[in-house]
């Protein structure tokens, strides 16, 4: 059946797990082209149509003028929970469910149907369930707008954005969403400061003032990619102060060291390996014969690294 | 010390009607009695979840005896042997991995001490000349429900008459009362894990605090047991030099170390996987945030000049307010680390076994030790 769009309430958002800021060019070409084929799926309680399924198709509707939509109105009594399932059914049958989507799914399941089969739900959205998790999923929802489009852009899984999710001061950190980074650092980045901010008893934005976030930002003579690899530093700095003392007295002796070209220096940065390595790239006789020679000559000053590190 | 609770106890039918099971429920009155058969049993060990609250009381298939695992060959291992007859414990010390690491979702005490026995005479028979360091501390706690087991009591009276073994009763409680008039013939060591009292606070919340582990100390000392410590895990927090230093003035305060088989130092180390297992468990713990890396073992340890700098400074305390002689070693440490802390390492697994051997033959004459052998350790190498 046919009813007129102004008989569907535009607030009327129970069932709505969309995130909007992702354009659907594509089904609105659909509708001017061919109309509203599938019929919305409403649910009458009392006097109110609430809409289960097919906010989109509305929304466009709406968007077009268009004055009556195809509707399909089940009674009261028919489960919304069913229906409410019937409608995620049809949206994953084709497209995978972004992140929001899947968080806002939960969180009306949590709210309408209390009683949700937590099994079947978990298997459909591969989302972890546990009551553990629902901090979490509450953090997803609150996420800024651009965060949100960072995480849905990357298709992050769920368990690394718990990383994320950690950091309550996340718009703080906004700033870093145009200079490209990487999920991997991004993530390190959060791992971070959440653990600085744990071990330390202290606040991201004081950890933030203390590595100069704002000024090296706005800093013109630092290029855009540097900026991560200075940050990123830093932060490292704070999380491993008493590994980063001991690689710049390291790297500090090796500079001094200054090697001839055939010879690269190695050593385990976490220094649970001891001793250094030194790779000799061997060409010829006299390209060893210097090698043996850098070597003696430097006897002493091998040893003091080794022995003082 | 605070009594776990315990929901549900399981027992094996055949075991019905021993005597250990009344005594479960005598401890804990609320607890449900649930008899189960073999079936059943493996049925529950696939469905309760909830590791502490619930004990089972059976009989072992497997191997219940067996060289302690130790870990990857970069490290030196003492190559002690473990009797695992309880798996789990119920102390929920933040760091211990066995609450991760065992699969087991309940505690579990084996009680066919006969069959235990059998393997070890076993072992002990096929190498007469080797002496054997035997403990049931490895997977569970030696003494936090042995009023109720009486497991000690029984491998106690085994060991009394061998000479080719020391029996370790390894604790955090202070469990002790029931051992203290046992006949054990300076063949039981009963040692403790030892951290000082803040760490215990924070980490070790439901395990005995130092001074009630102290005062145990001191009555096992009066029976004539001979003492063992162990300073692993050591943490690091801001104040450890004071922390550690507390405590070994403490500890020296009550044990002779003319009494002291042995004492370990080991840092904090599980396997990196685990760090996210414990922040979920225990959010408030502030242990995983400390500089860790991954070590040859691949597990997370501190970062290795920081471990150093602890063990030799523990090393100095023990040194300073216990005795110069006392026999300390590490657990799990490499070469490097036993050179740099104590001036000298063991060549390998079987140098060590050998030092334990050689220590306890001369400082304990009356404990007839067979002489211990360089050459022959080396044939005892099980890793």
């Amino acid at each position: 059946m046919k009813i007129s769009l102004k008989k569907i309430k535009s607030n009327n958002n129970y069932f709505n797990y969309h995130y909007w800021n992702y354009p659907f060019q594509k089904l609105e070409n659909s509708i001017i082209n061919s109309g509203i084929n599938n019929p919305i799926t409403l649910l009458q309680k009392q006097n109110e149509l609430i809409v289960v399924h097919g906010f989109r198709r509305i929304e466009i509707a709406k968007k077009l003028n268009l004055s009556e939509i195809h509707v399909k109105i089940y009674p009261e009594e028919k489960s919304a929970e069913e229906l409410f399932k019937g409608s995620v059914l049809e949206n994953t049958v084709n497209t995978e469910l972004n992140i929001y989507e899947k968080c806002k799914i939960i969180q009306i399941l949590n709210i309408h149907f209390p009683n949700f089969d937590k099994y079947y739900w978990q298997k459909l959205l591969k989302l972890p369930l546990d009551k553990k998790y629902g901090s979490t999923i509450n953090s997803i929802l609150q996420f800024p707008k651009e965060w949100m489009e960072f995480f849905i852009d990357k298709n992050v899984p769920f368990k690394r954005i718990m990383t994320f999710s950690k950091i309550k001061e996340i718009e703080l950190l906004s700033k870093l969403l145009p200079l490209n980074i990487g999920l991997n650092k991004m993530e390190q980045i959060f791992q971070f400061l959440f653990e600085i901010s744990k071990r330390d008893e202290v606040t991201v934005k004081s950890i933030l003032d203390c590595i100069n976030y704002e000024t090296i930002l706005k800093d013109p003579s630092i290029e855009k990619q540097n900026i991560v690899t200075i940050l990123y530093d830093k932060l490292y700095n704070l999380r491993y102060p008493l590994q980063s003392e001991y690689l710049k007295k390291v790297d500090t002796k090796i500079k001094e060291l200054k090697p001839i070209n055939n010879i690269k220096i190695k050593y385990d940065k976490t220094f649970e390996r001891s001793g250094i390595n030194f790779i000799l790239n061997v060409n010829s006789k006299n390209d060893l014969q210097n090698s043996i020679e850098w070597l003696k000559n430097n006897t002493n000053k091998i040893v003091n690294i080794t022995e003082k590190k | 010390m605070i009594n776990p609770k315990i929901e549900n106890i399981y027992v094996d039918k055949k075991l019905e009607s021993k005597e250990i099971c009344k005594k479960y429920i005598a401890k804990f009155p609320t607890a449900k009695l649930i008899i189960v058969t073999p079936k059943e049993k493996d049925e529950i060990l696939e469905k309760v979840s909830r590791i502490k609250n619930n004990i089972l009381i059976t009989e072992a298939k497997g191997d219940i005896f067996k060289p302690c695992p130790g870990t990857d060959e970069s490290y030196i291992c003492c190559q002690y042997w473990v009797i695992n007859q309880v798996w789990n414990c119920p102390l929920n010390c933040t760091y211990c991995i066995l609450q991760y690491y065992l699969k087991s979702p309940m505690i579990i005490t084996y009680i066919n001490y006969e069959k235990i026995k059998t393997e070890i005479t076993k072992k002990l028979n096929s190498e007469p000349k080797r002496f054997f360091r035997i403990g049931t501390g490895e997977l569970g706690d030696s003494l936090v429900y042995d009023n109720l087991n009486k497991s000690a009591e029984e491998f106690i009276k085994y060991f009394v008459n061998k000479n080719n073994a020391i029996f370790e009763l390894k604790t955090k409680s202070d469990n002790v009362d029931h051992l203290l008039k046992k006949k054990h013939n300076g063949k039981v060591v009963i040692s403790w894990s030892l951290n000082p009292p803040e760490v215990i606070m924070n980490e070790e919340p439901l395990s005995a605090k130092l001074k009630e582990r102290l005062a145990a100390v001191k009555k096992v000392q009066n029976a004539g047991y001979k003492l063992g410590f162990h300073f692993d895990p050591i943490i690091y927090y801001d104040n450890w030099k004071e922390g550690y230093s507390y405590l070994i003035k403490e500890l020296f305060k009550v044990a002779k170390p003319e009494n002291i088989t042995w004492i370990s130092m080991g840092s904090l180390r599980f396997p990196p996987e685990t760090k996210y297992k414990i922040i979920e468990k225990f959010p408030k713990t502030k242990i995983v945030y400390s500089e860790m890396f991954r070590g040859k073992d691949n597990k997370s340890r501190y970062f290795k000049p920081l471990r150093i700098e602890m063990y030799k400074y523990i090393y100095s305390l023990l040194s300073k307010y216990g005795s110069e002689d006392l026999f300390v070693y590490f657990c799990m440490e490499d070469k490097e680390v036993w050179q740099e802390v104590m001036g000298f390492s063991p060549e390998n697994n079987g140098h060590l076994d050998f030092l334990f051997a050689k220590y306890l033959y001369n400082k304990f004459p009356k404990m007839n030790i067979p002489k211990p052998i360089f050459d022959s350790y080396q044939n005892f190498i099980t890793k």
